[in-house]
């Protein structure tokens, strides 16, 4: 047994677990989670097929702390995108690389540039805190890369990104209407996939009950569930589905789509489908997955860019012992010890 | 970028690091590379050439969680079970194969003034690995040896534009041709026998025992008297009858030493006592005696002094000897001194023993060996003499059966001191592992063809001029007519394949006539 740990907690925490799965409280008004209430109905899976040959575009971001100064911090984001005609993959531009530094006392500013330079006009709000703030430039060259991705896209592309059709951040909904408007007239199948969700039943996760269920009434298809979602109409820009893109697949996702006239969910989630038959990634569209691997940054990016910054700063006369002390987190130090 | 085909500078991967003994390079996983394959890994701004050897292929992916391979192989077999085709997304970006190489040495300048020099450094980060072209294999010219025995050979292809054999100047250092049956011992020997025929730059005598150098024993080969130069290059001496002009073997008793008939059978103490007592007194009328005389005339004339049981046991044996239809009383008619003489003409002197019993054999190989080398020694103190003969290699199959031990007997005697003498010696055997350790240790040059056993590779391993040790498993999988040459010449361990000799013939047929050249510049 570990040491402090009380055996007794253990059970009590899962005695928790049960009971909230008999009837949780209703939670709080939290803006992340988005409540969809009823029940699952078995009768409301829909079987799809997978597409043939088509094309995808894949588009993601990433992001890490350089250097964290307390009252500061320097952060690197990158955005990029992947494109698959048939299941080959084409050429791309370079991924949109930004050094950030954000500090307590320009906060506004910075997050106001990368506003107005993504969505236009100035932003209603501030983020509460220079991690916030890291997270929302993100956020925003991440739908940036989305618009011109959609702008470039040929006809009949399905378009998706990580995350859902949702406006997270104040003052976004109208760059979102902008990029939804375009795909629908470029005739490009928009859709966000999302790795973990936030969508609830009755204060509960609601994908592994779709899941559960949708495995049970559909086994061995690829299928998708719509969800009924109502009153996040000034946030939501798209139908919200659960889908399994893959017959043996071991996960489902939260799907927001956003069609062109006429096009039928199981049409874009059949294109998503013919993606996601990589044997390491059996269920998920093999884009998004190589878009991710493309703009994460590994610890060993994260260690060069730390000495590359380091280099400058001495090269500009800042003293060694300065920039140590700046930087230097006794974490580091115990986690070394461990 | 260029074809993939040998000799091109087609890329086939990167560096990725290791040391001074060992090199990894990330390869693509669509260019074929092959265990033993001379790969260039070449330096940042072409300062070196570094000559890699593959010595393992393994697979890689980019995954960098563990277990990864063997989840993906999941999901395909039980795609496989379902009828389900899954697709690697960018497999060539994902998918790569890791090459293990030995780095052999590198190259500094380039043509024929390119120097090699041994691996005492590493490659610079990343660089590009292709495969080796006629450019870089230039400087090799010079290691290659003027006794042709075939190609130089990366992997599993030929160069034929880089020719590889042994270097006549070192033949009297001795050398091993080493196989397990089948992996092509006899066509190495032909085709060396072939090249001394064409070249006339050293004696070659052939202790043949299974009658397979005359005329390739088997239908659809060709055998030594097939060669254009046969006519004038080649002796034959025989212990048959054969359909080849020939001459039948004969040597005589008078050449017969007390050690040739040690090597045939075992002798108790008083027995080789006895012997030596017989060679002391008649000295080489010893075997004549011990034939002519009987049990007690002999009792006495050695005054009793040893048994009439060893007396009785030499004597039989002794008329085993005598019985020999190869065994003459009478020197004038023995063929040594003739073989002698053809070998210091520079010819090869075919010895066919397939008509003899083991026991004939040995004991003639042994009286040839020994004319040859005696000859030579008593040719050394003639200063100029011995500057007009060339290099004399003797040739001997199933040498294990001479070389058990470093002592008793011409052959190793011959090993130990031959080489001052122009006297050298080739041992062909399957066994290597039952020759006696000091016996390869003075084999400069070894032709090594496939060997499966793993004692027979270690106990070669530990005599080889260069390090083969990380050839092993190389070594293992060899082809027929595949091999490597370690020598005091030789860079490195240098892949080869040897010529078929009915290809060789082949490619002879029509090839102007070449000046012979004279024996012998500057042994001293």
């Amino acid at each position: 047994m570990m040491r402090g740990l009380n055996a007794a907690e253990i059970g009590n925490v899962i005695d928790q677990m049960a009971a909230d799965r008999d009837g949780a409280k209703p939670i709080a008004s939290d803006p992340g989670f988005i409540d969809v209430g009823g029940t699952v109905d078995p009768k409301g899976f829909c079987p799809f097929d997978r597409a043939g040959e088509c094309a995808m575009t894949a588009v993601d971001g990433g992001s890490a702390v350089l250097l964290d100064g307390g009252s500061f911090l320097i952060a690197a984001v990158r955005v990029g995108s992947a494109s698959y005609r048939d299941r080959e993959y084409l050429a791309h531009s370079e991924p949109e690389f930004h050094l950030l530094h954000l500090s307590a006392g320009d906060l506004e500013d910075a997050y106001s540039i990368f506003f107005g330079k993504t969505v236009g006009g100035e932003p209603p709000d501030s983020p509460r805190g220079l991690d916030e703030a890291a997270g929302r430039i993100r956020t925003l060259l991440e739908w940036k890369a989305v618009e011109n991705v959609v702008r470039d896209a040929e006809p009949g592309t399905i378009t998706a990104f990580d995350g859902a059709l949702w406006a997270g951040i104040r003052g976004i909904g109208p760059m979102l209407s902008r990029i939804v408007e375009s795909a629908r007239k470029k005739d490009v199948e928009l859709c966000g996939i999302s790795k973990r969700s936030m969508l609830t039943q009755h204060s509960r996760p609601l994908i592994p009950a779709v899941q559960i269920a949708g495995d049970g009434a559909l086994p061995d298809r690829a299928w998708h569930y719509p969800l009924q979602i109502s009153g996040y109409g000034e946030k939501l820009f798209g139908e919200v589905h659960v889908a399994k893109f893959h017959p043996q697949s071991r996960y489902v996702f939260r799907a927001d789509l956003s069609l062109p006239d006429g096009t039928p969910p199981a049409t874009a989630l059949g294109k998503l489908a013919y993606h996601a038959n990589d044997p390491a990634y059996v269920g998920y569209p093999y884009p998004l997955a190589r878009v991710h691997n493309d703009v994460a940054f590994s610890r060993s990016e994260v260690e060069d860019l730390r000495s590359l910054l380091r280099s400058e700063a001495l090269r500009k006369g800042m003293d060694p012992k300065e920039w140590q002390l700046t930087f230097q987190d006794f974490h580091d130090v115990l986690d070394k010890g461990r | 970028m260029a074809k993939d085909e040998i000799g091109t500078d087609v890329s086939l991967g990167r560096i990725t690091g290791r040391d001074v003994t060992e090199i990894v390079f990330r390869a693509y996983r669509n260019r074929d590379i092959f265990l033993g394959e001379m790969l260039i890994g070449e330096c940042a701004e072409g300062r070196r050439r570094f000559i890699l050897r593959v010595i393992n292929i393994m697979h890689g992916s980019e995954a960098s969680e563990a277990g990864w391979a063997p989840k993906t192989a999941g999901a395909f077999m039980d795609g496989d079970a379902r009828e389900e085709e899954y697709h690697v997304y960018d497999a060539d970006r994902r998918l790569y194969n890791h090459v293990v190489c030995a780095p052999l040495g590198y190259l500094l300048g380039e043509g024929d003034d390119a120097e090699f020099r041994s691996p005492k450094t590493i490659p610079t980060h990343f660089s590009r690995v292709r495969r080796a072209s006629d450019r870089d294999y230039r400087f090799l010219e010079r290691y290659l040896g003027d006794v042709k025995l075939g190609s130089l050979r990366s992997g599993e292809h030929v160069i034929p534009s880089v020719p590889v054999g042994i270097d006549s100047g070192v033949i009297c250092q001795h050398m091993g041709v080493f196989a397990t049956t089948g992996m092509g011992k006899s066509n190495l020997m032909k085709r060396m026998a072939g090249a001394i025929m064409e070249s006339g730059k050293a004696g070659l005598l052939i202790l043949d025992p299974h009658g397979e150098y005359i005329d390739g024993g088997k239908d659809g080969l060709k055998g030594l008297v097939h060669h254009p130069k046969a006519g004038t290059n080649l002796d034959i001496f025989v212990t048959r009858e054969v359909a080849a002009n020939a001459s039948d073997i004969r040597i005589s008793t008078s050449e017969i030493k007390v050690q040739d008939m040690q090597n045939l059978w075992q002798f108790s103490d008083p027995q080789v006592e006895l012997l030596n007592a017989v060679w002391s007194r008649e000295r080489d009328g010893w075997l004549d005696y011990l034939m002519d005389n009987d049990t007690q005339t002999i009792f006495q004339a050695f005054n009793e002094q040893f048994h009439e049981g060893s007396i009785g046991v030499v004597g039989r044996r002794a008329a085993v000897l005598a019985s020999s239809p190869f065994v003459t009383r009478d020197g004038r008619i023995s063929i040594t001194k003739t073989i002698v003489e053809k070998l210091h003409q520079g010819k090869v002197v075919l010895v066919d023993l397939s008509g003899a019993s083991e026991r004939e054999e040995l004991l003639i190989s042994s009286v040839l060996a020994r004319a040859v080398f005696q000859e030579n020694s008593r040719l050394f103190r003639d200063k100029a003499a011995f500057k007009s003969i060339p290099p004399c290699l003797i040739a001997l199959e199933e040498a294990q059966r001479v070389f058990e031990r470093a002592q008793g007997g011409i052959f190793p005697q011959i090993a130990r001191e031959g080489r001052k003498f122009k006297t050298g010696l080739c041992a062909i055997s399957q066994q290597p592992k039952l020759i006696d350790t000091e016996v390869i240790s003075q084999f400069n040059t070894l032709v090594i063809l496939g060997l499966a056993d793993r004692q027979d590779r270690e106990r070669l391993a530990g005599s080889a001029r260069q390090d083969i040790s990380r050839l092993d498993y190389e070594i293992q999988t060899l082809m027929t007519g595949e091999g490597l040459v370690t020598g005091p010449n030789t860079p490195f361990a240098l892949p080869l394949k040897v010529d078929l000799y009915e290809t060789y013939l082949a490619g002879m047929a029509g090839k102007p006539e070449r000046k012979r050249k004279s024996a012998d510049k500057g042994f001293f």
